[in-house]
C-alpha cells in the first residue's frame, strides 16, 4: 500500500503554480523526508494530502485509495502544521479537549504523560507557552491519534537542538513499534539523515529526487579528479553538480551501472547532505517521478 | 446511529471507536463552547444589560400605570391635567427610542463580534490547520459552532424582543396615545419574531464576509457596512413593504390632516376600521369614480368638516364623493412579519450554502 500517491497534481494559485506536474507515490513504512528550499512546493504538496488545498489538477490519495481530506482519510492521518497553530486561548488541558472531542479515537492516557514527561502545565494557556512546547503539543495531539500517516511541516524549526533530537527519536520509535509511515518537510538535512528513510526532493514545484535514500546515494557518486581534465570526464557521466577548487574539481554524478573511475580520480559515496544541497543549487535538475526513477534532464557539462 | 472506524493504536482505543451521533454532537458542542466562549459571554452580558434596561422600564411604566389607572383615566379623553400628565409618563419616548435602537443594532453587534471573526480568525491564526484536519468534516465543524450561537443569540434575541415588544403594545393600547405603534419601523423590526431573525440572518451572513475575506478584521468592517447597510436597507424599505396586501375601505366621514399612522388612535364614527390598523394611504373620488386633485379634495373636506359623522356620509352620498383609505388591518402585522423573516432566512439559507461551499473548496491558509 501506499500511504501517500499523486498523479498529475498541480496547485495554481493566481498565475503561479505553487505544485506542478508531480506524481508520486510514497510506500507505507517509510520513514519520509520531504526537502526542499522555501518556495518548492513542500507544504503546498502536504496541504493538498490532509485536504487543506484542492488541487487544481491532477489527484491525491492517502493509505492505498482514500482520497485526501476526506474523513476516513483524516481518521487515520494526523498532520502537524508549519509553526503548530493552537487555539492561544486555551489551557493545554483544553487543546487536548479540543482535540479528543474532533476525532473518534484519542488517547488520552497518552497525551497527558507525553505533556507530564515534557513538563507542560495542563492548566497553562498554550499562548503562554514558549515555541518549542506550542511544537511539543502540537505533535503530542497528533501522535495522541495513533495515527497510521503521520504529517509533519517543518516540525523541527522552533525546536531546541535536545528537543529534536528527542522528537526524531519518538517519530522514529513510533514508525517502527506501532508501524506508523512518516512524512516531514524540513531544511535540516543533517537531522533528516538521521530518521529518515527515504527522500523526496523538491524545487519550484516540480519533483527532483523521489526514491529511499539508501537507493538515491547508491545512484550517485562523487569523482575527484584535476580540475583540468573535468571537461573530459564529465563527457561519460550525467553531472549533478561540480565544484572547483584549488585546481581540483568534485563531481557529483549519477549512475545507472557501476562507475569505471578514471585513471588519476577517486570515486566515494557523497553524504545524503551533499546529495540534497547539489540538488536544490539547482532547481533545473528534474528527476522523472517514482522510486528510483531519476532521470537528470541534464548530463554531461559543467555546472 | 452508529460510525465504525479503522482501528490503530492501544487496545483501550477501541471503546473510542464507536461513538453515537448523540455523544458526537456533544462533543462538538463542547468545541463549540471552548473556542467561542468568549464571544459567548459576551453576547450573554449584552443580553443582561438589554434585560436589566427593558425590566427597570417596564417597572417604571408599571408605576405609572397604576396611577394612570388609579386616577381613573382609562378610557377617558385625555385632556390637559391629571390624565394627560400620566399619559406622557407612561410613553417614555426617550427611553423608548433608545431601546429600540440598541435592540435594532443587536443583529449587527452579533454578526460584527461573532459571525465575522467565525471562520475569518480561524483562517487568519491558522488554527484552520489544526481544526480542519482532525477527524470532523470542517462544514460539520463550522456549522456545529455557527449552530450554537445562532441558536443562542437567536433565544436570547426573541426575550429582549418580547420583553420590548410585549411592554410597548401593553401601553399602546392603552393609553391610547400617539405614541409609536407597533407598525412603525423600530417596533416592527423588534418583535421577538423578526429580531431573533434578523440576528441569525446578520450571524450568517456574516460568516460568509469571514469566509470570503479571510481576514478578521477586513471581514469585521465589511459585515459593520452589508449588515448595517442592509438594515437601514430594511428600515427605509419597510414603508413600502407594508403596502403589499394592504386593505382598502371606502369611509363615510373624513378626517383633517390624516396622515400615514395608525388608525386606531384616529379613528372616528363612520370609518369601521378595525384598531390598530395602519393607514397607508388616502384620496377621494369623485362621481365618476376618478381620483380628486388636490383643490377639489380640500374643498370636499372642507364642506365635510362642519358636518358630523352623519352629516358627512350624508353630503357624501348626495354629491356621489367617496373618501377612500388603502390600510394594513392588525390581522395582517404577524403575516407581514412572517413574510420578511421567511425571506430573511431564505438568504441566510443561501449564505450557508455558500459557505459550505468555500469552506469546502478553499484552502485553509
Amino acid at each position: 500500500m501506499n500511504v501517500l500517491e499523486t498523479f498529475g497534481l498541480g496547485v495554481r494559485y493566481g498565475q503561479t503554480w505553487a505544485v506542478r506536474d508531480c506524481t508520486l507515490a510514497i510506500p507505507e513504512g517509510r520513514i519520509v523526508a520531504l526537502v526542499g528550499s522555501n518556495g518548492a512546493g513542500k507544504t503546498t504538496l502536504l496541504h493538498c494530502a490532509v485536504g487543506l488545498t484542492e488541487a487544481t489538477c491532477g489527484m491525491v490519495s492517502v493509505l492505498g485509495d482514500l482520497p485526501a481530506g476526506s474523513i476516513d482519510a483524516l481518521d487515520r492521518v494526523a498532520f502537524v502544521a508549519q509553526d503548530a497553530p493552537l487555539y492561544r486561548h486555551l489551557s493545554v488541558h483544553e487543546m487536548v479537549e479540543v482535540a479528543a472531542n474532533l476525532n473518534r479515537r484519542f488517547d488520552r492516557p497518552f497525551a497527558a504523560g507525553r505533556l507530564r514527561s515534557l513538563d507542560i502545565p495542563m492548566k497553562r494557556r498554550v499562548g503562554k507557552l514558549s515555541g518549542g512546547q506550542q511544537a511539543q503539543l502540537a505533535l503530542t495531539l497528533a501522535l495522541g491519534r495513533h495515527p497510521d500517516l503521520l504529517i509533519l511541516d517543518e516540525p523541527l524549526a522552533r525546536l531546541d537542538p535536545v528537543a529534536r533530537h528527542d522528537v526524531m527519536a519518538l517519530v522514529m520509535t513510533m514508525a517502527v513499534e506501532d508501524g506508523v509511515s512518516v512524512i516531514f518537510s524540513s531544511h535540516v538535512v543533517s537531522e533528516l539523515e538521521r530518521v529518515a528513510d527515504y527522500l523526496v526532493l523538491m524545487a519550484q514545484g516540480h519533483l527532483q529526487l523521489v526514491g529511499p535514500i539508501d537507493g538515491v546515494l547508491a545512484e550517485h557518486a562523487v569523482l575527484n579528479g584535476p580540475a583540468d581534465e573535468s571537461e573530459s570526464v564529465a563527457e561519460h557521466f550525467c553531472v549533478v553538480h561540480a565544484e572547483e577548487a584549488a585546481r581540483r574539481v568534485q563531481l557529483l554524478v549519477r549512475h545507472d551501472q557501476p562507475i569505471d573511475t578514471p585513471r588519476g580520480w577517486e570515486a566515494g559515496a557523497p553524504t545524503l547532505d551533499e546529495l540534497v544541497l547539489a540538488y536544490l543549487r539547482d532547481p533545473s535538475l528534474v528527476g522523472r517521478s517514482g522510486p528510483l526513477a531519476i532521470a537528470a534532464t541534464r548530463a554531461g557539462g559543467l555546472a | 446511529m452508529m460510525t465504525t472506524a479503522h482501528v490503530v493504536g492501544p487496545p483501550h482505543l477501541r471503546r473510542l471507536d464507536e461513538i453515537s451521533a448523540r455523544d458526537a454532537r456533544r462533543r462538538l458542542l463542547r468545541v463549540a463552547w471552548l473556542q467561542h466562549r468568549g464571544a459567548c459571554l459576551v453576547v450573554l452580558a449584552v443580553f443582561a444589560v438589554l434585560v436589566i434596561a427593558i425590566v427597570l422600564e417596564r417597572i417604571r411604566v408599571d408605576g405609572s400605570y397604576a396611577a394612570f389607572v388609579a386616577d381613573g383615566c382609562v378610557g377617558r379623553q385625555l385632556t390637559p391635567g391629571t390624565c394627560n400628565t400620566a399619559a406622557l409618563a407612561l410613553g417614555g419616548q426617550s427611553i423608548f427610542t433608545t431601546l429600540g435602537v440598541a435592540l435594532s443594532a443587536l443583529p449587527l453587534l452579533v454578526g460584527v463580534f461573532v459571525g465575522a471573526p467565525l471562520v475569518s480568525r480561524e483562517i487568519e491564526s491558522g488554527t484552520s490547520r489544526f481544526a480542519w484536519t482532525q477527524a470532523t468534516p470542517r462544514t460539520r465543524l463550522v456549522f456545529a459552532t455557527l449552530g450554537v450561537l445562532a441558536g443562542g443569540a437567536a433565544g436570547m434575541a426573541a426575550v429582549v424582543g418580547l420583553l420590548f415588544g410585549g411592554w410597548y403594545a401593553h401601553v399602546y393600547y392603552v393609553v391610547l396615545a400617539p405614541l409609536d405603534s407597533q407598525w412603525q419601523v423600530t417596533p416592527f423590526a423588534t418583535t421577538w419574531w423578526l429580531l431573533s431573525v434578523w440576528t441569525v440572518s446578520a450571524l450568517v451572513i456574516s460568516a460568509l464576509v469571514g469566509t470570503i475575506i479571510r481576514r478578521t478584521v477586513a471581514a469585521m468592517a465589511a459585515t459593520a457596512a452589508l449588515v448595517g447597510g442592509l438594515i437601514y436597507a430594511g428600515r427605509v424599505v419597510l414603508p413600502e413593504v407594508l403596502h403589499v396586501g394592504a386593505s382598502t375601505a371606502r369611509l363615510h366621514s373624513a378626517a383633517e390632516n390624516l396622515v400615514v399612522g395608525t388608525i386606531s388612535a384616529q379613528s372616528q364614527p363612520g370609518w369601521h376600521l378595525p384598531p390598530g390598523s395602519w393607514l397607508l394611504r388616502s384620496w377621494m373620488t369623485g362621481p365618476d369614480g376618478r381620483v380628486l386633485g388636490r383643490s377639489a379634495s380640500v374643498h370636499v373636506r372642507n364642506a365635510l368638516s362642519a358636518r358630523t359623522a352623519s352629516g358627512a356620509a350624508r353630503w357624501l352620498a348626495v354629491h356621489h364623493d367617496a373618501f377612500w383609505v388603502s390600510y394594513q388591518p392588525p390581522s395582517h402585522f404577524w403575516m407581514l412579519q412572517g413574510a420578511e423573516g421567511v425571506a430573511l432566512l431564505a438568504v441566510a439559507t443561501l449564505c450557508v450554502l455558500a459557505t459550505a461551499r468555500m469552506l469546502k473548496r478553499r484552502a485553509a491558509a
